[in-house]
């Protein structure tokens, strides 16, 4: 070992506190980056395998009734590569050990199991074959959630009538890796099921012998799938066409793009706060190091030593502190990606989902973490570098201190002389004080950015589930009835309150661009099912034309007063032209409401409704739900209570996972800045404060004057870091939100009053092991040394 | 045997058999060696002796700074052999008055407010300009330490030391990193807060000149007091030379 080596490695040890935060401080940052990263290559990687082999359609559409005789000229359309026909219809499941309905959606096989497109994945079992109406493959999150196993029964509620099915199987599939039910945001795999039957089932049930209502295509690579799905609805229309959409739209893959969005997001920002927050107290550390050994490296110097084994001394010990730091870095990293592949697990449904860390994410990650720490070090060893060894080795200047210009603003009698040392300390060197203001308020937006969630899904809660949607139960029926349907509900027992909604398909058009989606009839005076706007003031919708999200109008491109292009998707699929006659700011979707006769005047349909909205008895939920499952005019029912537990239930893990890591970041980082800097002040000061302890200062009164600064510091940071947050958080939420999922940045007084908490109390930690220090503060020895 | 005082004041310090024994590895070191010493109100002495033979030491311990490893050392009713650290900075707190060789004053507090930082923590302490006025420093009150000579600086450390009006001023070597003009200012400022408040001195020092001025020199060699001798009339600072 060299001599600089042996130096090396012991000033490593006398400083091992420094060198142990900072390097958690990189550990912390590559994890986060290493888990992000491997967890959106696992992913990405999975998905595309899985859509490979389940050959994952490219276009969606659906029909009300067509003729299996258009298939061929589907397939004719140029660029298509294969197309495939099937009948898919929402339906009732009656589960006796749920007391709750649990609502299906069936889709019929024509190759057991073994389709040209969306080809099941079977897990266990096997798939009924072609022309056995008896048996059922189940989607695995159902099975699971259910404890369901092949062999058992299941009874559905097809057409009105009661059939019996055998589970013969267990399976996944492309088209539902995030199984959720239409309308909600989180899978609810207790009460929502996805059915595979053979097509003769459904032939047989809904009458569709000879005919589908639902077509899935293939394309050639490279076809132009707008051109396509133009020609595609072209050829539709006549059968009850709706829309065909892109593989974008299709509702598991939106989610799943959403998803893995947001983590390349999240790989591509948060870790550099860390690499950030590291190369600060690096810089500080090792510049700290650097002036500590001023002379020594002059000596080094004057003795003839060149620069570069000297540069080469002090880059090995950021190298030390970055490969320590590298090594629990990845091991981190690995584990908090297993975490989130497990967490995902619950949400996205893959044959073959397992955590694989990507070797290059650890070798840039590495990389730059050395390149941010050895940046950090070259200010500190640039200055000593040039100075000539004679000047190197005289001491450094003391610092010139003067009154703070803080002192005149305050009163007299407040300034005692040690709080005048505080204050001037504090002056004297602005440019760390404000570094070290600045990595607290870093740690801040850490804890926030873990417990913000909490607060925003209690917000989207609140606002959806008790504002907007005043009921406790939705029912929807197959097809529109007359409204008097829910004069009919209202009669059920415990039912409180009906309302009809209608749902239409449109397809909106302005200028070049257009959105399919569904406008949703409410009347004026509507109870249960309130839009709200941001904030939230329920909108009034003028009794005629348009009323849009923001979102939905800033996609089509349109303000208040210009006209949108509304094409009816069912029925006699009429055309006008209608004014947007107000925008309303949403927290969830990308909506257009119409009061209800508007809109049905639009259709030309008469008086009907798609949905009704109830307000039911609390005591009678249960027996009316059981009574619902009955009822062969309703297609699903939702009912508030169910959904809002298996979203918590869903997102709890999620969330509490994140917040956990994260706000270990929090602590890693505010242990970093506030113990760094205390070693530091205590290194510098150690002269001044022994002095005071000599002249009869108690251990408590020398700590207070050193901790003091740091109180101040953190009393400055916390605010700036709250500040912070709420950038962290619009910025965050704005990122993460997408079309359908608006995340409010809401930030509860909670989640700041528990940010403070971790930091202070980090800090707290760090002060407590420098305290110990202080106590042993060699007093005889600075009487005899000069600072 | 201790030396009978011929001032008639109280007996401030004790010590009968004082020792103090550094072990560094393999050597071992008697910094002090079955040391006797009595000392009385209002004396000012000075401990001679070249470095190395333990006036430091001896000092450090009167001022409840160090711990000797045998004997016994007392300051009036004050045990500080067995005392732990709360009581020994209690003990400095009330009693004692430090002058250092480096000043050690505070370098983000002006003289003024390094003077009022000891009011901070004494029961009944001067006003600070009036210990600034004692040792000739009333133009300099809002300086900072590196505004202002060596000489100055100790004579602000002075000021400091007796602000709380200690029972017992101990310096070490004050005048050790000083000039002779300034050294002599320092010693001329000691002396008459000696004087003038009847503080009980005591002064370290190499210096053999500086002996001139106390009422007894106690000379250190090899961690004893070798030598006692009282002076028939102490000199002024202004008449010592060297």
């Amino acid at each position: 070992m060299s001599l600089l080596d042996r130096k090396l490695y012991r000033d490593i040890k006398a400083m091992s506190g420094q060198v142990v935060t900072i390097a958690l401080l990189v550990a912390a940052g590559l994890a986060v980056f290493i888990a992000s990263v491997s967890t959106y290559d696992t992913l990405e990687a999975e998905r595309i395998r899985f859509y490979d082999e389940g050959r994952f359609p490219d276009v969606f559409a659906s029909v009300k009734r067509a003729p299996l005789t258009i298939v061929s000229r589907i397939a004719e359309i140029p660029g298509v590569a294969a197309v495939e026909p099937r009948i898919v219809r929402d339906v009732i499941v009656d589960w006796p050990s749920s007391a709750l309905p649990v609502s299906a959606r069936m889709v019929s096989l024509a190759n057991g199991g073994d389709e040209p497109l969306n080809r099941i994945h079977l897990r266990r079992g096997a798939v009924p074959r072609p022309g056995d109406a008896r048996g059922a493959v189940v989607n695995e999150a159902f099975a699971e959630a259910n404890i369901l196993s092949p062999g058992a029964d299941l009874r559905v509620i097809l057409n009105g009538r009661l059939e019996a099915f055998t589970v013969d199987g267990i399976a996944l599939s492309p088209e539902y890796v995030y199984a959720v039910k239409p309308g909600l945001l989180i899978p609810d795999d207790r009460h929502y099921a996805v059915l595979w039957v053979d097509r003769t089932a459904l032939e047989a049930a809904f009458g569709m012998e000879g005919a589908f209502n639902d077509v899935v295509i293939r394309l050639a690579p490279g076809a132009n799938s707008r051109q396509i799905i133009e020609e595609l609805d072209t050829l539709l229309e006549p059968y009850g066409g709706v829309g065909a959409v892109a593989r974008r739209d299709q509702p598991s893959h939106r989610f799943l793009d959403d998803e893995l969005t947001q983590l390349k997001v999240m790989s591509t920002t948060i870790p550099y706060l860390f690499f950030g927050v590291a190369a600060f107290l690096l810089n500080v550390a090792l510049g700290r190091l650097v002036t500590v050994q001023r002379e020594q490296i002059a000596a080094l110097k004057a003795l003839g030593f060149p620069a570069s084994p000297i540069v080469i001394h002090y880059l090995k010990l950021v190298g030390v502190v970055v490969a320590l730091g590298a090594a629990l870095g990845i091991v981190g990293g690995v584990a908090m990606g297993r975490a989130l592949i497990l967490s995902y697990q619950g949400f996205f449904r893959f044959p073959d989902l397992v955590f694989e860390l990507s070797p290059w994410s650890a070798v840039i990650g590495t990389a730059i973490s050395f390149v941010a720490a050895a940046l950090g070090v070259v200010t500190a060893l640039r200055n000593v570098m040039t100075l000539a060894p004679a000047v190197a080795m005289r001491p450094v200047a003391p610092m010139r201190f003067r009154r703070a210009a803080l002192e005149s603003l305050l009163p007299r009698r407040l300034l005692t002389p040690r709080r005048m040392m505080i204050l001037r300390n504090l002056a004297g060197r602005p440019v760390r004080a404000v570094l070290t203001i600045v990595g607290i308020s870093f740690a801040v937006p850490m804890v926030v950015l873990g417990l913000f969630w909490r607060d925003a899904i209690d917000h989207m809660m609140d606002v959806q589930f008790n504002l907007v949607e005043r009921g406790n139960a939705t029912v929807t029926f197959p097809h529109p009835l007359d409204a008097n349907v829910v004069g009919d509900l209202t009669r059920e027992p415990g039912v409180m309150l009906a309302e009809g909604l209608r749902y239409v398909p449109v397809r909106l058009r302005a200028g070049q661009r257009s959105y399919l989606t569904s406008a949703i009839g409410l009347s004026v005076d509507a109870q249960l099912r309130r839009p709200r706007d941001l904030s939230l003031k329920p909108i009034e919708l003028p009794p005629k034309g348009l009323t849009l999200a923001r979102s939905l109008a800033e996609s089509l491109g349109v303000a208040t007063g210009d006209l949108v292009a509304v094409e009816v998707m069912e029925g006699r699929r009429r055309k006008r032209d209608l004014e947007v006659v107000a925008i309303v700011d949403e927290i969830l979707g990308m909506s257009a409401y119409m009061e209800i006769s508007a809109l049905n005047q639009l259709t030309g349909e008469g008086n009907v409704v798609s949905a009704a909205a109830l307000l039911v008895e609390p005591a009678a939920i249960l027996a009316l739900g059981k009574r619902l499952k009955e009822l062969p005019l309703i297609e699903s029912v939702t009912m508030k209570a169910n959904a809002i537990a298996s979203f918590l239930d869903k997102i709890a893990g999620l969330v509490l996972v994140s917040a956990a890591i994260l706000t270990g970041f929090a602590v890693i980082i505010a242990l970093g800045v506030v113990y760094n800097s205390a070693r530091i002040g205590l290194q510098e000061r150690a002269w001044e404060l022994a002095s005071l302890r000599v002249l009869g200062f108690t251990r408590s009164e020398v700590s207070t004057i050193l901790f003091s600064e740091f109180v101040l510091e953190i009393a400055l940071g916390l605010p700036l870091g709250l500040l912070l947050s709420r950038l962290v958080v619009d910025l965050i939420s704005r990122l993460h939100s997408n079309e359908t999922f608006q995340i409010p940045a809401v930030i509860g007084p909670r989640t700041f009053a528990a940010a403070a908490v971790v930091i202070v109390a980090s800090a707290a930690a760090s002060a407590y092991v420098v305290r110990r220090r202080i106590d042993r503060l060699d007093l005889v020895a600075v009487l005899k040394t000069r600072d | 045997m201790p030396e009978k005082s011929s001032a008639n004041g109280r007996k401030v310090f004790e010590a009968r058999g004082l020792s103090k024994t550094y072990v560094m590895g393999d050597i071992t070191v008697n910094a002090l060696h079955d040391l006797d010493l009595d000392i009385y109100e209002g004396e000012f002495i000075v401990l001679l002796g070249p470095s190395g033979s333990g006036k430091s030491t001896l000092l450090n311990i009167l001022g409840g700074l160090d711990a000797p490893t045998g004997g016994r050392a007392t300051f009036r009713d004050h045990d500080l052999v067995g005392a732990d650290d709360a009581e020994l900075t209690r003990y400095r707190r009330e009693h004692v008055g430090f002058v250092f060789q480096f000043y050690n004053l505070i370098p983000s507090l002006t003289v003024l407010e390094n003077v009022a930082l000891i009011g901070e923590i004494a029961t009944n302490p001067f006003d600070p300009r009036e210990a600034l006025a004692l040792v000739e420093l009333s133009d300099r009150l809002d300086h900072f330490p590196s505004q202002i000579s060596g000489g100055e600086q100790q004579r602000v450390a002075v000021a400091r030391a007796i602000a709380k009006r200690p029972d017992v001023l101990l310096c070490d070597e004050p005048t050790g990193a000083l000039d002779y003009e300034t050294g002599k200012l320092v010693l001329a400022a000691i002396a008459r807060v000696n004087r003038e408040l009847g503080t009980t001195t005591v002064v370290i020092t190499h210096n053999s000149a500086i002996a001139g001025m106390a009422d007894r020199v106690l000379r250190l060699r090899g961690g004893r007091i070798v030598g006692s001798d009282r002076n028939a009339r102490r000199l002024t600072p202004e008449e010592l030379n060297w």
